[in-house]
């Protein structure tokens, strides 16, 4: 008998925590995504109409603050990729530095032990005319200083990509610092000693060697990216108007002010499709990626 | 392709008249209060295969470093071919360097990995490629051209490393420890393909091992380092035979080591006391006063055994502690009366009869030439 409960015990030990994703998780998602093909408003509601089963998307299909809430999501996607070049950059320079490393380190991680909340609310203020940077700028002299994003639709987005750039790049630092370390110190000196320039050195030597690492920050970003929503709220809450709507805020409103579950729902599900189809292809290399590193060690 | 004879043959270093290709004179190297270097003085010859030994923490890296141009020297002067060196950058030099761990580019292939430093330089890339194939087939790889480097063994990287560092046709090629990731037979096999490229290519080498096998395998003339300092330079032979301390013959093979003070010196031999051993007879060497403390260095394949004593210049009894058969060889350790062990090495050919084992009593002979005298 003492035999039997070892061989199950493993699977006995993680059952719980199966069962809980399986509910919480799995179980969740799917519960979403059947609400979505109902008419379910404040309350849900099973029934499913034969006819009307797509109903939710075509509206949201037609729903303009939709579509502006993907539109932003590929400004604030490729504007958030900034941060994976300022955390090479950064991490490049610290690494050449000889000392100080620790002190710089620190310092660029500094901003990522604040919530995103607090950090929207700081640079909000800093984007106040009033308040913030202009205000300085005017009392040093320069009267014609303008770092007033926030309050035009056109440049609204680029406020809130600063402030996220702001608070990530440190992170990616971080990552990028630790994959230049995992380089061997004798390829530096072999490319000393071919003559190559600082720039081609990085170009075609040492980031190409760092696929592994550049892959992970991506993946990182990505997901990043499509949650965004604490930093929204903080800065605009959507506005000026609904010009920095983003996805995770329109699935929140649906729900929240509008009261029609089946629609948020159906918001939901399109955010999922929407990162499985940027996170799996990058996750696919990342495991062949690392099939390869493996092979290489071997 | 060699220009001139092979330095191994000519030995140029013998005639005292030959000019030096590399003067290093008076190199140090100082990090804060830690001296690394410590005025290092050395000539080498064109074509040589030049081994700096030591063990880990004796300077031979630094030096290195400081002839490919990665450190600069806190004092002294190198001059390769008659040019000094002084601020000129490692990728200015005519040296190259085959590192330790082979420094490949794991990204690129074989071929794009050997042609790099050349395309760099401004070559065009058909020529470049062309040198390339020829520099593969010389090491051997030419069917391993678009291989990556993670597609090969650690012999056949390590042979992509050397086309790369040779390529670019360098005056003086600098290795750092360059058998060390190989297991025993891949070292041996590549021992002799080291020897001969460079013989083809007539290319100065400079290799830096902790090897002390490799060393005497590969080179033409060693020099011994240890805490900064050269501390002997000569060919293998000279080296192993005449040491000129006791850190030198413990350093090279096994030595057994006797010390003990100069009692009575004749023309022809020598009598030390005191030693483990008891009185010891050797042949004198020139500078010596009377109770004066020196050395022995007796090496042991010098030492005979047998059950009977003999009527060599030095025979003392022993009993045999342990014996270890290495097949061509055998190793035998025995205890003398003063507690010391002594190794004796036996050929296995030339043993006749029954051959000796544990723990009998055998006597240990030698004649007066076979040891050293050391002084420091």
């Amino acid at each position: 008998m003492a035999i039997r409960w070892s061989r199950w015990s493993p699977q006995i030990a993680l059952a719980p925590a199966v069962i809980v994703t399986a509910v919480a998780f799995i179980g969740s998602i799917g519960w979403t995504i059947y609400i979505s093909f109902t008419g379910s408003r404040r309350f849900p509601d099973y029934a499913i109409d034969p006819e009307r089963w797509s109903r939710q998307y075509e509206r949201l299909a037609k729903d303009r603050a939709w579509g502006i809430s993907l539109d932003n999501l590929i400004v604030f996607g490729i504007g958030s990729l900034l941060a994976i070049v300022f955390g090479f950059i950064l991490a490049a320079m610290i690494e050449r530095e000889k000392r100080g490393e620790d002190v710089f380190r620190t310092i660029f991680l500094y901003p990522l032990a604040i919530s995103l909340i607090v950090t929207g609310i700081v640079w909000r203020w800093m984007f106040n005319p009033s308040l913030g940077v202009e205000n300085f700028l005017h009392q040093l002299g320069w009267e014609s200083a303008s770092f007033d994003w926030l309050s035009s639709a056109e440049t609204a987005m680029y406020g809130i990509i600063l402030a996220s750039l702001w608070q990530s790049s440190g992170f990616f630092m971080a990552l990028m610092l630790s994959g230049l370390k995992s380089i061997n110190s004798e390829i530096w000196s072999a490319a000393r000693l071919d003559g190559v320039g600082v720039f081609r050195l990085y170009i075609e030597i040492i980031i190409p060697m760092m696929k592994f690492t550049f892959l992970t920050c991506a993946i990182l970003l990505s997901l990043g990216v499509v949650k965004a929503y604490d930093i929204i709220v903080a800065m605009t809450n959507g506005g000026p108007g609904q010009s920095t709507w983003m996805p995770a805020l329109f699935t929140i409103n649906a729900y929240s002010a509008k009261s029609n579950i089946a629609y948020a729902s159906a918001a939901a599900v399109m955010m999922l499709v929407i990162t499985l189809a940027i996170f799996l292809p990058l996750l696919l290399l990342f495991i062949w990626q690392q099939k390869r590193r493996k092979a290489a060690v071997a | 392709m060699a220009d001139s004879a092979i330095a191994a043959e000519t030995k140029p270093w013998r005639s005292g008249t030959a000019e030096p290709f590399i003067r290093i004179q008076n190199i140090s190297k100082i990090f804060g209060d830690f001296t690394a270097v410590d005025d290092v003085s050395l000539d080498i010859y064109k074509g040589e295969l030049f081994c700096l030994l030591g063990g880990s923490g004796c300077g031979k890296s630094t030096l290195l470093r400081m002839l490919a141009g990665f450190e600069t020297p806190t004092q002294g002067s190198i001059t390769i071919d008659g040019q000094n060196v002084a601020g000129v950058p490692a990728s200015e030099r005519p040296t190259n360097m085959m590192f330790q761990s082979y420094a490949l580019f794991p990204h690129m292939s074989v071929e794009k990995n050997v042609a790099y430093g050349l395309l760099r330089e401004g070559v065009p890339k058909e020529q470049a490629m062309a040198r390339t194939a020829e520099m593969l087939n010389l090491v051997k790889l030419g069917n391993f051209a678009k291989r990556k480097p993670h597609q090969l063994s650690g012999g056949q990287q390590q042979r992509v490393a050397l086309a790369r560092a040779l390529i670019k046709q360098p005056k003086l090629l600098l290795l750092d420890e360059p058998l060390g990731a190989l297991d025993k037979k891949l070292r041996e096999e590549t021992q002799f393909e080291l020897i001969r490229i460079q013989e083809s290519l007539g290319v100065t080498f400079i290799v830096v091992t902790h090897d002390q096998e490799e060393a005497m395998t590969l080179s033409t003339r060693i020099g011994v380092m240890n805490e900064g300092k050269i501390v002997q330079v000569g060919e293998p032979e000279e080296i192993y035979e005449h040491p000129n301390s006791r850190f030198v013959a413990d350093f090279i093979g096994t030595v057994n080591l006797f010390q003990g003070r100069v009692d009575v010196v004749a023309p022809n031999e020598m009598r030390i006391t005191g030693t483990e051993a008891g009185d010891l007879i050797t042949k004198p060497i020139e500078g010596l006063s009377a109770k004066q403390t020196v050395s022995l260095a007796l090496r042991p394949e010098r030492i005979s055994i047998s059950r009977e004593a003999t009527s060599a210049a030095n025979c003392i009894p022993g009993f045999v502690e342990e014996v270890a058969y290495l097949g061509n060889l055998s190793i035998y350790r025995v205890n003398i009366a003063s507690g010391k062990t002594i190794k004796v090495t036996l050929s296995n050919l030339d043993i006749e009869g029954e051959p000796i084992t544990w723990h009998e009593d055998v006597f240990l002979s030698w004649n007066a030439g076979s040891g050293v005298v050391l002084t420091t």
